[in-house]
Parts: C-alpha cells; sequence; structure tokens
C-alpha cells in the first residue's frame, strides 16, 4: 500500500512536486523546533520506554505529580512472558532512598495497578507475580521523602490471555476449599528475618472473564509482634492467582517476631497469620 | 508489525503529536514501514550433505523473530534410490513447501516415502501441510501432546512470526511409531523412542550412514529448551545418544557435530539449570532476581543463553517453590 503511494507521489505533476519542498521545509521546521524543545527538558522526563500511555499514567498513578525517571529504581522481569498469567516481577530500591510508597503498573494493561507498597520500615524491595494482557511496559514509581516519584521500569513482551481467562481455582471449582490458607517462610541471618516470602490461596478473580465477577485480595498488612506496622501492600486484580510475595525487611530480630499478617479481600473475608524465623 | 504498532501508537500521547505522527505517515509512508522492509516473507533453504545421500538443512540458533520466520531449527532428509525419507517439517506450511521444493531439486522424481516428527514443538512439525500426502509418523505421545497443545502454539506462532505463518494450519501426524529397525529407500534405518526433552522425542538413526537425526534431546551451541522438560529422562536420553555411537549428529538446533562434547555440554547445562534454580528457591531468590543472575562462564558459548535460561526459571521455578512451601503442611 505505503510502495503504491510512494509511486505515485513519485509520478505526481511538476506544479504539484515544486510545492512539496516547501511543505517538506515546512515540516523540517516544525521538526526542529520539536526537537529543540525537547532538548529543552531534562532527559530524566522523557520516556525511557517510548509508552503510548505515559502521560494518562502520569495523570492516573502519579496523581500528575512531579517525577523523573531514574536509575535508581529497578525493575526486574523477563523480556518475554513464558506464562503470561504468571509473570514475575520484582522491585529493588536503591540503597539510601527514603520512600513513602511504591506504586507498580502496566501501562497497557486492561488494568494498569498492580500493588501499592507502603513500606514503613522495610528497605521496599518487594517481588510478587502478575497477569499480563498483551506487550506492555511495566514500571514502579517511588515517592520521596521529597515528594517526587521515581519511575523505573522495563518493557514486557506477553501472549495475552493473562487478564481475562478464568482463574484456575474457578475452573476446577475449588477455590473455596483453600481460600486464605497462608504460608511463609524466613529467610535470614541466625534469629533475624531478612527477607519474608509468603504465599496466600485465592483465586484473584479480574472480573475481565465473563459470569465471573472481581474477587481479589485488596490489602495485606504486615507488622511485628508489638502490632507495629512494617508495611502496607495495597493488592489490584492484575496480581496473580494463588500469590507469592517477596517483602525484604531491616532484620527482624527474634523479641519482634512473629510477624504478623493480616490479609483482606474485596469480599470482605480477612485471615490472620504469624510467621517467625524457623 | 510490533515496532510498526509501537511507532504508531507512541503518538498518543497528545493531539499535537498524533496530528504530527500522522502528517509524518502521510508524507513518508515508506519510513513506517522501514523496519521489515528487507524481509523477505519466503525461506532461503540449503541443503547440507552429510554423508552420501544424507542432507541436513540448518536454521539459525535464534529466537523466533519476524526477520528468520522462525527458520531456527534444523530439519533433513535422507534420499534412496526409491524416495526419500524427511526428518521433521520446519515452523510453517511456506517453511515445508521451502522443504519439499529443497528435496525436489536436490532429487528429482523421488518420491517423499516417509516423514518423521521428532516431537511436537511448533518448529518442528507446523510444515506438515506440505507433505499431507504423505504418511507422517510420530510416537504414541508425540500425537496426543500435538492434539493437547497445537492449537495454543498455532496462536503463539502467528503472533511471533505474523506474515511468515500465513496459510498455516495443524497437520497432525497420521502414523504412529515405536522404536524399531526397518528398510526403506534403500537405507537402513533404526528409530529410536527417547523423551525428556518433551514427553516423547524421536531419534532417527541411518545405519547405512552411521547419521542420526536426534531431534530436540541434542543442542549445539545453542542453550536447550526447557519447556516440557523432565530433567531425569533427558539426561538418560542422552547418554543413549552417546551409546549410539553415530558418525555424524543432526542436533535439533545448532551445527551438526561427531564426538560427545556437545552431548555432555548439554547434560552438564542442564544439570546446572535444575541444581541452581532449586538451590535458589531454597536460599529465598525471588523468581525475578533468579532470571537475572550470573551464568557461569562454562555455557557462555551457547547462543540464546540469557533469554533460554529465563524461560528455564519460568518453567522450572514454580514447581520447585510449591514443592518448598507445601513441605511439612
Amino acid at each position: 500500500m505505503s510502495l503504491a503511494r510512494l509511486r505515485s507521489l513519485a509520478s505526481i505533476s511538476a506544479p504539484i512536486a515544486a510545492l512539496i519542498p516547501r511543505a517538506l521545509r515546512a515540516l523540517l521546521l516544525a521538526g526542529a523546533v520539536s526537537l529543540a524543545h525537547a532538548d529543552a527538558s531534562p532527559p530524566t522526563h522523557i520516556d525511557p520506554l517510548n509508552s503510548p500511555s505515559w502521560a494518562q499514567m502520569h495523570a492516573r498513578m502519579l496523581n500528575g505529580e512531579p517525577y523523573a525517571f531514574s536509575d535508581k529504581i529497578t525493575v526486574l522481569s523477563p523480556d518475554s512472558a513464558e506464562d503470561p498469567a504468571n509473570v514475575p516481577v520484582s522491585v529493588h530500591i536503591a540503597a539510601g532512598i527514603a520512600v513513602k510508597r511504591v506504586v507498580v503498573f502496566a501501562d497497557l494493561n486492561p488494568i494498569q495497578k498492580v500493588i501499592e507498597l507502603e513500606p514503613f520500615e522495610v528497605p521496599a524491595s518487594f517481588g510478587f507475580r502478575i497477569k499480563l494482557e498483551q506487550a506492555t511496559p511495566l514500571r514502579a514509581a517511588a515517592l520521596t521523602d521529597e515528594g517526587i516519584w521515581l519511575v523505573g521500569g522495563r518493557w514486557v513482551d506477553s501472549a495475552g490471555g493473562g487478564c481475562t481467562q478464568p482463574s484456575a481455582g474457578r475452573v476446577s471449582g475449588n477455590w473455596h476449599e483453600t481460600i486464605g490458607q497462608f504460608r511463609a517462610l524466613t529467610f535470614g541471618e541466625a534469629e533475624h528475618i531478612s527477607r519474608v516470602r509468603f504465599r496466600i490461596m485465592h483465586p484473584m478473580d479480574t472480573g475481565l472473564s465473563p459470569g465471573i465477577p472481581a474477587f481479589y485480595i485488596d490489602r495485606i498488612t504486615v507488622s511485628d509482634a508489638a502490632d507495629v506496622p512494617l508495611a502496607t501492600l495495597n493488592v489490584f486484580e492484575p496480581i496473580s492467582e494463588n500469590p507469592y510475595f517477596t517483602l525484604d525487611l531491616a532484620d527482624l530480630a527474634a523479641e519482634r517476631q512473629p510477624l504478623k499478617f493480616a490479609v483482606h479481600d474485596i469480599g470482605g473475608n480477612e485471615f490472620n497469620h504469624q510467621a517467625a524465623a524457623e | 508489525m510490533y515496532m510498526d504498532e509501537r511507532m504508531t501508537m507512541r503518538a498518543g500521547a497528545s493531539c499535537w503529536q498524533l496530528a504530527r505522527t500522522a502528517l509524518f505517515a502521510l508524507l513518508f509512508p515508506f519510513l513506517v514501514l522501514e523496519a521489515h522492509a528487507d524481509v523477505p516473507w519466503s525461506y532461503t533453504l540449503e541443503a547440507t550433505e552429510v554423508a552420501p545421500g544424507v542432507y541436513a538443512v540448518l536454521g539459525s540458533t535464534e529466537h523466533f523473530n519476524l526477520k528468520n520466520g522462525g527458520n531456527i531449527v534444523n530439519t533433513g532428509f535422507v534420499v534412496g534410490d526409491t524416495g526419500v525419507v524427511v526428518f521433521d517439517t520446519g515452523p510453517s506450511v511456506r517453511y515445508g513447501e521451502a522443504l519439499r521444493a529443497l528435496i525436489a531439486k536436490t532429487a528429482p522424481g523421488r518420491p517423499v516415502e516417509l516423514v518423521l516428527n521428532s516431537h511436537h514443538h511448533p518448529d518442528h512439525v507446523f510444515g506438515n501441510q506440505a507433505f499431507a500426502d504423505a504418511p507422517i509418523g510420530a510416537l504414541a505421545d508425540t500425537e496426543r501432546m500435538f492434539e493437547a497443545q497445537g492449537e495454543a502454539f498455532l496462536d503463539n506462532l502467528y503472533r511471533l512470526l505474523g506474515p511468515w505463518m500465513s496459510g498455516t494450519e495443524l497437520v497432525a501426524p497420521n502414523s504412529t511409531l515405536s522404536p524399531t529397525r526397518f528398510e526403506l529407500v534403500g537405507h537402513e534405518f533404526e528409530l529410536f523412542a527417547l523423551a525428556g526433552h518433551s514427553e516423547a522425542d524421536l531419534a532417527l538413526f541411518d545405519r547405512t550412514t552411521g547419521v542420526l537425526f536426534c531431534g530436540d534431546v541434542c543442542f549445539n551451541a545453542r542453550a536447550p529448551t526447557t519447556p516440557n522438560a523432565r530433567i531425569d529422562a533427558w539426561q538418560t536420553a542422552l547418554k543413549r545418544v552417546e551409546a549410539i555411537g553415530a558418525r555424524v549428529i543432526v542436533p535439533g538446533h545448532g551445527p551438526i557435530f561427531s564426538g560427545a562434547a556437545p552431548l555432555q555440554l548439554n547434560a552438564a547445562y542442564l544439570a546446572w539449570v535444575y541444581g541452581f534454580i532449586a538451590q535458589q528457591v531454597a536460599s529465598g531468590a525471588d523468581m525475578a532476581e533468579v532470571m537475572f543472575a550470573p551464568i557461569p562462564e562454562h555455557y557462555q558459548t551457547y547462543d540464546t543463553l540469557r533469554e533460554e535460561f529465563q524461560r528455564s526459571v519460568m518453567h522450572l521455578f514454580p514447581p520447585e517453590e510449591q514443592r518448598l512451601f507445601e513441605q511439612g503442611e
């Protein structure tokens, strides 16, 4: 189609062809102006992922607040999602950056917001798995004490079907037998805990699969033995079924254990669990 | 296709950008398509004679992409006095047709007597359509897996390869094979029923010339893939392949070889991948972190290494993790 168009462009009559250089000149001028404009703004504001919807993401996920793209926020995830219903993601915040909140979102997913972490004293590094419907930028934005969002991310390719497939628990019909079951494994030196990994059985239905309403965990609070909160996770539909989470802690000593987990879903169910170093 | 989409979609950020891009595309449509202007959309296949009358058709060691059209696989054929035996048919009907044309050019007038499918993975069997008039043989478990996963594989290859796939439909193997010796087209053959790379892996040994077509049990200079792998069975299969003592081995991917070194590197890599992932799970690593872990120098000779390692983490980490989380419950 475009080759044909090119050929017709080449064969147009001379008077019209004479006009083209003028149009070209105007176009080049417009291009130069826009380039100069781009050069004037700090490079940290140019989306390194060239997302078609960064502007919307900025407005919706970051409330239009000041931001900078930064390599201090690392998002680990494979280039290509081998299993669109289970795409592993790990977010790391560079040492020495105090953050109030971390928001993770996938620009081109049907449901963009994935998870929010509100850390109280954790190093704010965490991991989880998500459902992706198509290739998309995947980003983590961390709100610093100075009120600036630092944004990191990468493209992840996906064959799709992650968000609109029914959960395995719905297909087999046995999700209600295991819902809320919980297991945590702790890792660290001696009796200290520097990392906890936990799994909660839950269908995590997105509401996008026909006839199956949304039903997912929406909040997980992690606190110490004296109920001092360590982190709150606000969880959204794209988190995978029967989700696993990894959360790094600031070396929790034995006297502050066991860790307490309060899990809440949008159906109003609450599950409470504990874990101590084994 | 993807680049084009991204180039156009990028413009969505603002009306001005959209208008500018539309104007640009209108005036310079050839630039918008430039990304794939050099893709021929047809396969150039070459037959390498590895022994008298025995040919390997070698693909690249890359992953599927829009440039290679899925020609990332090795196929082959044996030309005898009375006809031809074909081992694997490639990723698409176009590849199958190109392979059939290559056979006709190499062995004019000789009929295709038998086609073999080494296993059910799409890069090896989606050219079957071009050989639908011949008997297409496979192991019983390969037929079962083709039935179970063929549709999903086909969807995914259309997504990955676009126009290369056009017209490709599923043509299942139509003849169930078991390990046996037989004579055909004047060659003495032996079929080996192996497993481990997938549920069933068929290898064809041409006893007349000493050439072994070993399918994806063997990878050479290209990282092994593990979507349906079972490590113990695969290690056993590699030992059996070594014991055959073939003069020349045509692997499923990568250059042909003699000797056991590539087989031993396959075995070592698989043992390392499984052991490393299990150890990472036990020490509390997060799945995405493991995907970026360093890979030993020893395996850096493999093409597509990081990509295949990441896929292997996806295949092997979750079951290992589930086992750990359900231990002692």
